[in-house]
């Protein structure tokens, strides 16, 4: 059994590392403190709701910077990968496509979690410069900022392993926007229900397979302090779990009919 | 001997273009490798030696026929525990040393530890790359990435190795550097199945070779049984005559003190000696050529042709 998980720790922790090494996401990992004390700044010009507003552009602001972050990293060292051709030296090793695709999701949820873990910090300080605190749901919300991320790396893994790094990015990217405009999804449908019957079903369909991810965003909640109960948090996980779990499967599918010519 | 690697009448075609228009990278295929040889797949460009290494490796999964490694398909994971590679031009994770990625590859086997460790200071220090085993690979001439590769392809001392265009780019001190490394490697008992498009390497190592072209196989055997030990020509040296218009013969090279001819029958380097003696010119050797692996390659890609 120690065997099976030896190379996914492998893979995940060379990809890790990649990551920490790679110029890019070093670039982006200094603009990420940077651009948080942006937010620090829209607070100081918002007089009377300083904390308020660091805390809901902290959160923002680490939205956008951990989502860009997943994409191009699960870009990166997953279609890299295959581009790069490193793949035949890894492939032909006693390893299974289920045990490289796993890894290199660990890797990259690994990267994601680093992500947050300095969002959350940098925005704690924030927030608490700003004469606000960082109560049980400001970490909640960066605990359901870290499921978005796991669900975002796994879609760019998916569309990695059988597009080009563009068309992946570009797509992952328009998933996650159109996954965070659920309720807008949700009243498109209700209004088109009788004038455009076959655009419903296509709403219907997106609203089913898209993630939701407008449901795992906590920004209302953060910044107006609303206590989130703790099942919400585990029906979250939950359905992040799932989410996740079915998109492998689908990647493993793909990854284990492939040729790598 | 036992067979290592067995194919059994394989095929493999690919879609390619915006038609998806079929193309038969190689049709039905068979041969093996015995164990402890050195096996030689040579082929001119798009003969189909990568793809069916590429099936031998698990990479490709052939459309037909049998691909076996250790008596095992190359489906089951294990076929791969006892394999190393080393792909054409290969390229590894830039970010990390050689000590690094040799480490990583390692823990992909399951070695660890003091055995690994010990194993890449041998390795390190086996392809010449101790001085820079802990410089990034980023930093590497493509002789040294070859190298690299070679210990990478060696890192869980495999008993078949593996190697596609292990040659390519390397100077001729490289080059000789890794026929050493392969006769080392048989020396120890391992089977070595290298393409190349060397030729004189190949004969120089292999104790049997393969001969593809468009995806076919021309002809398997050692090099006397792909020869058949058949001369194909002459060079006579010779001081004091000239072949005129003898047939079958003609002047290779003329200096002031010798000629040397080359005739290309038996019966044409009979008359050639006799009418030179009979000159009174003094013979200072005659030298039979034995068709060469280049030739065989030539004849073989221009009648499939």
């Amino acid at each position: 059994m120690k065997k099976v998980w030896l190379p996914i720790v492998a893979i995940a922790g060379n990809s890790y590392r990649e990551a920490l090494r790679n110029k890019m996401l070093g670039t982006f990992g200094l603009f990420a403190p940077v651009l948080l004390g942006l937010s620090s700044l829209l607070g100081a010009m918002s007089v009377g709701h300083e904390a308020r507003v660091a805390t809901d552009a902290s959160l923002w602001l680490s939205t956008l910077f951990g989502v860009a972050i997943a994409i191009y990293a699960s870009i990166t060292l997953f279609h890299a990968e295959i581009e790069r051709r490193t793949i035949y030296t890894l492939l032909t090793k006693p390893i299974a496509r289920w045990q490289f695709v796993v890894g290199k999701y660990v890797g990259v949820s690994l990267l994601c979690l680093t992500v947050t873990l300095v969002c959350f910090g940098v925005s704690a300080a924030v927030i608490v410069s700003a004469g606000g605190e960082v109560t049980p749901t400001t970490a909640a919300a960066y605990g359901t900022l870290f499921l978005q991320l796991l669900i975002v790396t796994s879609i760019a893994i998916l569309l990695a392993s059988f597009s080009s790094s563009l068309l992946s990015g570009l797509v992952t990217t328009g998933v996650f926007v159109a996954g965070s405009l659920n309720s807008q999804l949700e009243a498109a449908r209700n209004s088109l229900r009788d004038s455009a019957p076959g655009a419903k079903y296509v709403i219907e369909t997106a609203l089913i397979v898209l993630p939701d991810f407008q449901s795992l965003n906590l920004s209302t909640e953060s910044t107006y302090n609303v206590s989130i109960p703790f099942d919400f948090v585990l029906n979250a996980t939950w359905y992040a779990t799932s989410y996740v779990a079915l998109t492998l499967v689908a990647t493993v599918f793909i990854m284990s009919r492939r040729d790598f010519t | 001997m036992n067979a290592v690697v067995e194919l059994k009448d394989v095929a493999k075609s690919f879609r390619v273009g915006f038609r998806r228009k079929r193309v038969d990278a190689v049709r039905h295929v068979e041969f093996d490798v015995k164990e402890g040889e050195i096996f030689g797949l040579i082929g001119p460009n798009g003969a189909g030696k990568t793809t069916t290494i590429k099936m031998i490796t698990g990479l490709v999964t052939p459309d037909q026929g049998v691909v076996r490694v250790h008596g095992l398909p190359t489906q089951d994971i294990q076929s791969r525990a006892d394999l190393g590679y080393l792909p054409e031009n290969p390229y590894f994770y830039e970010h990390l040393t050689a000590r690094e990625m040799l480490r990583f590859y390692g823990q992909l086997f399951g070695l660890g530890g003091d055995l690994l460790k010990k194993r890449i200071d041998d390795l390190v220090e086996r392809v010449g790359l101790g001085h820079a085993a802990d410089r990034q690979l980023k930093r590497y001439s493509k002789g040294m990435r070859q190298r690299a590769g070679i210990a990478q392809a060696l890192i869980n001392d495999p008993k078949l190795v593996i190697l596609d265009e292990p040659q390519s780019g390397l100077d001729p001190v490289g080059r000789k550097e890794v026929r050493d490394l392969i006769f080392g490697l048989r020396d120890e008992g391992k089977t070595v199945l290298f393409a190349s498009h060397i030729l004189p390497d190949v004969e120089a190592i292999c104790d049997r070779v393969a001969v593809l072209h468009l995806g076919l196989i021309r002809g398997v055997g050692t090099l006397q049984e792909l020869t058949k030990d058949t001369t194909t020509r002459y060079e006579i040296r010779v001081t004091g005559w000239k072949p005129g218009d003898l047939e079958n013969a003609h002047v290779l090279n003329e200096t002031a003190s010798e000629t040397l001819v080359e005739v290309t029958t038996t019966d044409a380097r009979d008359m050639v000696l006799r009418q030179a003696l009979d000159c009174g010119a003094t013979i200072h050797s005659v030298t039979p050529h034995k068709e060469s692996l280049e030739d065989i390659f030539i004849r073989e890609t221009k009648a499939a042709s």
